[in-house]
C-alpha cells in the first residue's frame, strides 16, 4: 500500500517577467507563498507520515515542494522529469513504483494532478477541481493497478479542515 | 550599509534528466545547507530578501535559507542565472532591492566571484573560491556601484574573516582560511599582533570553534594599498 499526497503547485506568476524565460520560471506570488506554508503547517499538524517529496522540476513546483518539506521536517525531495506539466499517468506511476517509498507527496500541474486523481479514484478529470496549492490524499494498493486507488480527503488552501473524497465539480451529476 | 549575502547554491546531482537546469540538491547538500541556514539566521541581524537564480538547485538552497531566515520575500532573479554579467546581476539586484538592508543572493559560480569582484575593486575573482554551499558576507553603501564594499566574513561550516581565498602556497599563512581544515582558527589566533585588540578569549557562539569576532572589519577596497584587500 502506498500512501500518495497530491499536491497542486502554490499561486505563481501570471508571466514572467522575462518572456525569454517562459513558464518553467514562473515563481510563486508571495500569496501564493503566504497560504501554501498556511496550508503546509496544517498538512504537518496532521501528522501523516511523508517518506518522499517529489516534485515537477518547473520552479514553482520546486518552490512549493520546499515549502512543505519545511512544514513537515522531511527532507527527502526529489524532482522527476515525470511531474512535468506534459507528462502522463503510466510513466509516473512506473516511477514511483520504483522509488518504493510507502508515501510520498507529489507536487505538480493542474492537468497531470486531475490526471492522476481521476485515473486513481475513477472518475472523469473534468470533474476534480484541484486548486492551487491544494492537497488530496489517495491511497492506492498496487501502484501498476490504479483501480486499487482510493481517495480519503483532500484540503483546500482556505479550509481549516480536511474534506473526506475528492474536490469534484458539484454543479455536474454525480 | 546595506549587508549582501552572496551564497552559492549546495552540492547538485552530477546530472538531470531535464538537463543542467534542472539539477537538484543532493541529500547531503540539503542537509549541510540546513545547518549553514541556522548558522546564517544566528550570525546575521536577520535577512529581509532572498533573491535566487531560478535554476532548481539554487531554488531550493534560497528556499532552505528561507526556512531559518523567514526573509520578507523570496524572489527569483534572472540575473543571477549562469549567462549573466556580474554588473547586469547587480543592476538587477538595485532595482530589486526597495530598501532592504539584508539581502542574500543565491547563485552560481564564476558569476559570484565575479560579482564580488566587481563590488570590491582590487580583488581578483580569480583569487576567490566561494565553495558550494557557502556564504559570504559583503557590506556595501549603495547599489549597484558601491563607493565603499567590505568584506566580512564567510561561512562553511564555521565561520571565517574576510573573503574565501585560493590558497596561495607563497602568501603568508593567515590566508589560509579553508572551512574544512581544523587548523584554520589556530592559524587565525596565531596571526602577528596587529593594531587592532586583542582578539576576545571566546568567540560569542561556542557552537564550533572558530575565530574570534573581529572588533572592526577590515576594508574590502582601501584605494593606496591592493594586498590590503585580501582579508586579514
Amino acid at each position: 500500500m502506498m500512501r500518495l499526497y497530491l499536491v497542486r503547485h502554490a499561486i505563481a506568476e501570471e508571466l514572467p517577467e522575462q518572456f525569454r524565460f517562459g513558464d518553467d520560471l514562473r515563481a510563486l506570488t508571495a500569496k501564493g507563498r503566504n497560504r501554501f506554508r498556511r496550508t503546509a503547517k496544517r498538512f504537518a499538524r496532521l501528522g501523516e507520515p511523508v517518506r518522499l517529496i517529489c516534485t515537477s522540476p518547473l520552479l514553482r513546483a520546486v518552490q512549493t515542494a520546499e515549502l512543505l518539506a519545511a512544514a513537515v521536517g522531511h527532507d527527502d525531495v526529489k524532482v522527476l522529469d515525470e511531474l512535468r506539466p506534459d507528462a502522463a499517468v503510466d510513466p509516473l506511476l512506473a516511477r514511483l513504483a520504483e522509488l518504493g517509498a510507502p508515501s510520498a507527496a507529489l507536487v505538480g500541474h493542474k492537468r497531470l494532478m486531475r490526471e492522476l486523481a481521476a485515473a486513481l479514484a475513477h472518475v472523469e478529470a473534468e470533474r476534480i477541481r484541484f486548486r492551487r496549492g491544494a492537497i488530496a490524499r489517495i491511497d492506492v494498493r498496487h501502484l501498476d493497478d490504479v483501480a486499487s486507488g482510493k481517495p480519503l480527503w483532500w484540503m483546500a488552501p482556505s479550509d481549516d479542515e480536511v474534506t473526506p473524497g475528492l474536490p469534484l465539480d458539484e454543479a455536474l451529476p454525480a | 550599509m546595506i549587508e549582501l549575502y552572496v551564497v552559492r547554491h549546495g552540492q547538485a546531482q552530477d546530472e538531470a534528466v531535464g538537463g543542467d537546469a534542472m539539477r537538484a540538491l543532493t541529500a547531503k547538500a540539503r542537509k549541510r545547507l540546513h545547518k549553514t541556514a541556522r548558522n546564517l539566521a544566528d550570525r546575521s541581524g536577520g535577512i529581509d530578501l532572498i533573491l535566487t537564480s531560478p535554476l532548481v538547485r539554487a531554488v531550493q538552497t534560497a528556499e532552505i535559507l528561507a526556512g531559518s531566515c523567514k526573509p520578507d520575500a523570496v524572489e527569483v532573479l534572472p540575473e543571477l542565472a549562469p549567462p549573466h554579467a556580474p554588473e547586469a546581476a547587480l543592476a538587477a539586484v538595485s532595482k530589486r532591492a526597495k530598501g532592504a538592508g539584508a539581502i542574500a543572493l543565491v547563485g552560481h559560480e564564476p558569476l559570484l566571484s565575479r560579482l564580488i569582484a566587481a563590488l570590491a575593486e582590487g580583488v581578483s575573482p580569480g583569487k576567490l573560491e566561494i565553495r558550494a554551499g557557502s556564504v559570504v558576507r559583503v557590506d556595501v553603501d549603495r547599489l549597484p556601484k558601491p563607493r565603499k564594499a567590505i568584506a566580512r566574513w564567510w561561512l562553511k561550516s564555521g565561520r571565517h574573516k574576510g573573503l574565501p581565498l585560493k590558497e596561495e602556497p607563497k602568501e603568508a599563512a593567515p590566508k589560509k582560511a579553508r572551512a574544512a581544515r581544523p587548523a584554520a582558527p589556530a592559524v587565525a589566533k596565531k596571526r602577528p599582533p596587529r593594531k587592532r585588540p586583542a582578539p576576545r578569549p571566546k568567540p560569542l557562539e561556542a557552537s564550533e570553534p572558530k575565530p574570534p569576532e573581529a572588533s572592526e572589519p577590515e576594508p574590502v577596497a582601501p584605494a593606496a594599498e591592493p594586498p590590503g584587500l585580501t582579508p586579514s
